[in-house]
């Protein structure tokens, strides 16, 4: 093996304490940073259980269409097309530091080549892929072993886990490309509007991908072989399940060459894009490009609306996180081509005059959006690099409870708000009904707060008081999903029943308040009982 | 005022600090001093509220930390080892926060954030993120975010880290400014001289226990030393520092 690499390039010693110094690195990034070893290994147990749980979740869903679906090959390229969509989602936000210039300032002073490093922090990247592609994928894997054998659920493996590392070269390859493209004084501004057309990108491509996929299956239950359709990389791995099982034409060998071809161009441009000298040259851009000063006098006028004490501190605080963090920019601005989406593709089964049935039923995606909104900025408003500095919060002569509740505040009338303005604007637009819409918009308005209410309930954080873990998004939020989609699915049944009459509409809205007073009233208990106990984390 | 009784804090097995007396009274400079890990930090995290201390009790301004943590915060000021602070703030907004924690009326925050920023030479540098400051730049913020409420008692973690010449000098002498007006200061620090000149008394603490309290001279009688630097090596068991270093040279030498 020392042999092969050192004919790479690169020294297999140097390889080897890298790769596993960055692995310790995240491992214990995700463990979290706590006073004593036993209480980390628990909550460590925990969060490895429920990252496989949650996978495994995500991949029943390609199980049970491997089972159901007469086509091996749609079957694989929807398989390989969900795959790209989750691990790319994951690379997208917790493993960009590949292109780091952190890594610069510690390896700098050190006898390390080029080629060293990028092959140290692809090994970094591709194992976290690989263990994320498993979990997702095993249980779609067992699918194809029992209905087309071992050899084709061996080849199912591969094309999972070939579209899942294509994924994260690609996305590594663009963010190289970017940095390396846009000069120093605009990089910080470019690398945001690139994350949010990369997610518009990922989203879109994935609603538009599946949207396809599902009325191919629909109507013939078999993958046409379209010129168009053959372009989408995922039908080029889904093509491996045809050729192990002795039933590939012509087409699906040269699928599997151009995916073959493709891992092998993505891993050559990347390791020639990303060296110690290419991070040495976005240290020195992001170097200069933070030399800046803000310009004075600028402010963001909705923080006025917090005037002082806990809620002000908060609102700065969080709008600094939303001017200098761009995962939490991308969180929230993420939003609005997702929306725009959601109206062009779900079309009348999303936008319709909420008090009437739709005309198509379909998933009430926009709606689950609303509803998850609120919550995904929270989740991330808990975490920061920065986690250190909440010192603050346990140093100085603050109300715990008011400042988990200023959180809570400050995101509904900075982002929810206004983001239920723009859909209304959308659905008045497409529906022409403004008065329907402003109800129904109002009611989704106080059931997403009611879920952020139950968000702080069950999980009562200081803002910006925990480090940021990779690939560790929590259990609680993907169960709190998941609720929020049955919520959202019952919204989207009975929605006509809601308003049928003034009466009911109003017994709607009863409820939620009254759900909400309970909820409330249940945090304080519970935040004074919790915060009582907590213990700065830095 | 600051006293503790028999406070300690461990974590699991591992005893951080262990059984500490202290009494630090208004108008006093305490050098708290120690090796690496041995517990001044911890000490302070549980003076300041930022930990809960495993036994014992503490009290910052009369107030106990456990029980009236509030009472107590309102009047402690606080400058952290790390130099942690939300860097995407700037330097005016991150004072502008720890007013707001504090619950200083807005007039007041903006005139002592004002003051404080030119005494401490960074007016200039007021609207400029905190990460791009050096760590210096950085530990003048923190100081003056300490003073902004103007505390009854300061905790200060390593102050002067960072710090160039003329700012070292003028944190010093507002350290004893405020120590004449009857403030009561708790100063950690590795750089011993400066403790040895500024601190009216010092506490040595080694491996969570306390090992030496009193005037650097009386220290310096005990351990028949005549330096602090001497004393704290014969305290603390180090060997010294010749010797150490011969053995670091042979030992990169050694094949």
């Amino acid at each position: 093996m020392k042999r092969a690499f050192d004919r790479a390039g690169v020294d297999f010693d140097q390889w080897k304490a890298l790769t596993i110094a960055a692995l310790k690195i995240d491992v214990r990034s995700a463990q979290g940073v706590r006073g004593n070893k036993t209480a980390r290994q628990g909550p460590f147990a925990t969060q490895i259980a429920g990252q496989f749980l949650i996978f495994s979740g995500l991949g029943v869903v390609i199980a049970v269409f491997v089972w159901v679906i007469d086509d091996a090959w749609l079957a694989a390229s929807v398989g390989a097309a969900y795959a790209m969509f989750t691990i790319g989602m994951i690379v997208f936000l917790d493993h960009n530091s590949i292109v780091s210039p952190a890594d610069y300032v510690i390896l700098a002073p050190h006898p390390v080549t080029s080629r060293t490093y990028f092959a140290a922090r692809l090994a970094n990247a591709l194992v976290f892929t690989t263990a994320f592609t498993a979990m997702l994928a095993w249980l779609p894997v067992l699918s194809f072993l029992f209905r087309y054998g071992p050899a084709a659920a061996g080849a199912a493996m591969l094309s999972f886990l070939g579209s899942s590392t294509a994924t994260t070269l690609a996305i590594l390859a663009a963010y190289a490309a970017i940095l390396r493209t846009f000069g120093a004084e605009r990089i910080r501004r470019v690398l945001s509007y690139a994350q949010l057309i990369m997610s518009f990108a990922m989203y879109g491509g994935f609603l538009a991908g599946t949207d396809r996929l599902a009325r191919v299956a629909a109507a013939r239950g078999a993958l046409s072989r379209s010129r168009w359709l053959l372009l989408a990389p995922p039908t080029w791995f889904g093509s491996y399940v045809e050729i192990a099982r002795g039933h590939a034409g012509g087409v699906h060998v040269v699928l599997a060459l151009a995916s073959i071809a493709l891992l092998a161009g993505l891993a050559s441009t990347l390791g020639g894009r990303l060296s110690l000298d290419y991070s040495q040259r976005i240290a020195e851009s992001m170097a200069r490009s933070e030399s800046r000063p803000r310009r004075a006098g600028r402010a963001w006028t909705p923080i006025r609306l917090f005037a002082a004490g806990e809620a002000r501190a908060v609102a700065l605080l969080i709008r600094s996180q939303f001017q200098n963090d761009l995962k939490f920019r991308l969180a929230v601005l993420s939003i609005l081509p997702l929306t725009l989406f959601y109206a062009l593709y779900g079309g009348a089964a999303s936008i319709h005059d909420p008090f009437e049935q739709a005309a198509r039923p379909g998933a009430p995606l926009l709606l689950i959006a609303v509803l998850m909104f609120p919550a995904t900025l929270r989740t991330q408003l808990t975490s920061s690099d920065a986690f250190r500095a909440s010192w603050i919060f346990f140093a100085t002569p603050t109300d715990r409870m008011r400042v988990i509740r200023a959180a809570k505040n400050v995101v509904v009338v900075l982002f929810l708000l206004p983001y239920l303005g723009f859909l209304a604007a959308i659905f008045m637009y497409m529906t022409g009904s403004i008065w329907h819409v402003l109800v129904h918009l109002a009611l989704i308005g106080f059931l997403s707060h009611l879920g952020l209410q139950v968000l702080v309930l069950l999980d009562p954080a200081l803002p910006f008081s925990r480090p940021l873990t990779k690939g560790q998004s929590p259990g609680l939020f993907f169960g709190f999903m998941m609720v929020g989609s049955v919520i959202a699915l019952l919204l989207e049944v009975f929605s006509p029943f809601l308003y049928a009459s003034r009466v009911a509409t109003a017994a709607a809205f009863a409820l939620v308040a009254a759900a909400s007073a309970i909820v409330d009233r249940r945090t304080r208990a519970r935040v004074e009982q919790q915060t009582a106990a907590l213990e700065f984390g830095g | 005022m600051i006293v503790t009784e028999q406070l300690g804090r461990d974590y699991g097995s591992r005893m951080a600090v262990v059984d500490l007396n202290l009494k630090v009274v208004p108008g006093e400079i305490l050098g708290f001093l120690g090796p690496n890990g041995a517990g001044k930090t911890t000490t302070v995290k549980m003076l300041t509220g930022l930990i809960r201390p495993s036994h014992g009790r503490a009290w910052v301004a009369g107030f106990d930390i456990v029980e009236q943590p509030l009472e107590a915060k309102r009047r402690l000021g606080y400058v952290p080892e790390a130099a942690a602070v939300y860097d995407g703030l700037t330097a005016s907004e991150y004072l502008e926060l720890l007013g707001c924690l504090h619950h200083l009326d807005r007039v007041v925050v903006g005139t002592r954030r004002e003051e404080l920023l030119a005494l401490f030479d960074l007016r200039a540098d007021r609207d400029r993120r905190l990460q791009e400051f050096s760590k210096g730049m950085r530990q003048k913020v923190l100081f003056a975010a300490a003073l902004m409420h103007s505390p009854d008692v300061l905790f200060l973690d390593e102050p002067l880290d960072g710090l160039d010449a003329n700012a070292a000098m003028v944190v010093k002498e507002v350290l004893r400014q405020l120590a004449a007006q009857g403030k009561t200061i708790l100063f950690c620090s590795h750089i011993l001289d400066v403790v040895e000149r500024m601190c009216t008394r010092i506490v040595i603490i080694n491996r969570g226990r306390q090992i030496a309290d009193g005037t650097a001279e009386a220290i310096l009688r005990a351990t028949g030393t005549s330096t602090l630097e001497a004393a704290f090596a014969r305290l603390t068991g180090s060997g010294s520092a010749a010797r150490v270093a011969s053995q670091v040279v042979s030992a990169i030498e050694r094949t």
